[in-house]
């Protein structure tokens, strides 16, 4: 049973306290999907899906975990905000493609603030996936970041789990080079064979 | 060792290789692709690398505030906007709708048992009652047989046609 259910149906029958409870277990899990899927705006993002997440608890029928339908909810904010963003960017001949997306990222994982700092990290990889497409994006937040697993993602996602499979492959392709000096090669560390 | 995959195909199980989910077989097909694949066994190391990458990052926190900002809009949204959510307040009304058509059912009910006969029969025979309990030259607008001159005759005197017909005999 879910671990939610009891403030869940006290939450839907108008207990605010319920939703508040409801609200510290789970913002830091919207907060950092939201962090990784529109960067910055983050907290536009996050408080959105809360809001929407308020008015449609009567809604929530347990199908699934609270939290994997606060997943949907902030996935589905987030992408309505990047469509938003990108029409504003469209708008503004401001490119925002993934070419200035490498060099920006690079900048910081190579020459800019030291990456062994865990901050800097953290930085230098949610701008590199802020320039990734956004279906990457989310399949490899939610499987890497998040620790989804694969049939999961593909309901959530609503797609096979073979798109899952190939989507997190190109993600971490491109993801290679936009992490640059991010990801160093280990020869001593050999993926397990066999 | 056989290889039977393409490239394309052992994509999809270098993601399932990182996370663990290969079978047996899957696990023998990909080895042996791999063999010769120098572009595939990078590739598996490449993704290896970006995974531990990413599930290294630290968790970042909501920045401070954020529950207190949630929480007015949330208010906000309790106070304004859940007067205007339909749902809410029409859930809540929902009996005393109820209950104000139930009352509405029962008292229609009861009327329509106790004027059905009486209405049937009152329209029947209503223009012939109503030219009968009419007074002077307006009951002649409800007779039948009655030319154009006549009836401006009688609206103009008052009188009946048979009244006049009547007196001018």
């Amino acid at each position: 049973m879910d671990a939610d259910r009891q403030l869940i149906d006290r939450a839907a029958a108008g207990d605010r306290e319920a939703f508040d409870e409801l609200v510290r277990r789970h913002e830091a899990r919207v907060f950092n999907l939201a962090r990784a899927l529109a960067g910055d705006e983050a907290e536009d993002v996050a408080q959105e899906a809360f809001v929407r997440a308020y008015r449609g608890i009567g809604r929530f029928r347990g199908d699934s975990t609270f939290a994997t339908w606060l997943y949907r909810v902030t996935l589905n904010v987030a992408r309505t905000h990047l469509e938003r963003r990108s029409a504003r960017a469209r708008w503004l001949s401001a490119s925002i493609d993934e070419e200035r997306g490498v060099a920006r990222v690079e900048a910081v994982a190579s020459h800019g603030e030291p990456v062994d700092d865990a901050f800097a990290r953290r930085d230098a990889i949610d701008r590199a996936l802020q320039a990734l497409p956004v279906d990457l994006r989310t399949a490899v937040t939610l499987r890497d970041l998040e620790g989804l697993e694969y049939r999961e993602i593909a309901t959530l996602l609503d797609v096979p789990i073979g798109t899952v499979e190939s989507r997190l492959f190109r993600a971490r392709q491109r993801l290679r080079t936009l992490l640059g000096d991010l990801v160093r090669p280990d020869r001593s560390r050999r993926p397990r064979r066999g | 060792m056989n290889d039977d995959l393409t490239c394309d195909r052992s994509a999809s199980l270098i993601s399932r290789h990182i996370d663990g989910r290969l079978t047996d077989e899957e696990r023998r097909r990909l080895d042996g692709h791999l063999e010769h694949c120098g572009g595939c066994r990078d590739d598996l190391i490449e993704q290896h690398l970006v995974a531990d990458v990413l599930r290294a990052r630290q968790a970042i926190s909501p920045p401070a505030g954020f529950a207190e900002r949630l929480g007015a809009r949330l208010d906000l949204e309790s106070s304004i906007f859940g007067v205007a959510d339909w749902r809410r307040w029409t859930w809540r009304l929902a009996p005393v709708a109820a209950a104000l058509f139930l009352v509405a059912a029962v008292t229609a009910g009861q009327r329509d048992e106790t004027t059905a006969g009486e209405t049937t029969g009152a329209l029947s025979t209503w223009p012939a009652s109503v030219a009968r309990n009419t007074p002077g030259g307006a009951s002649v607008m409800w007779s039948e047989n009655v030319s154009g001159d006549t009836l401006l005759s009688s609206v103009l005197t008052g009188s009946s046609p048979a009244t006049r017909e009547g007196e001018s005999r």
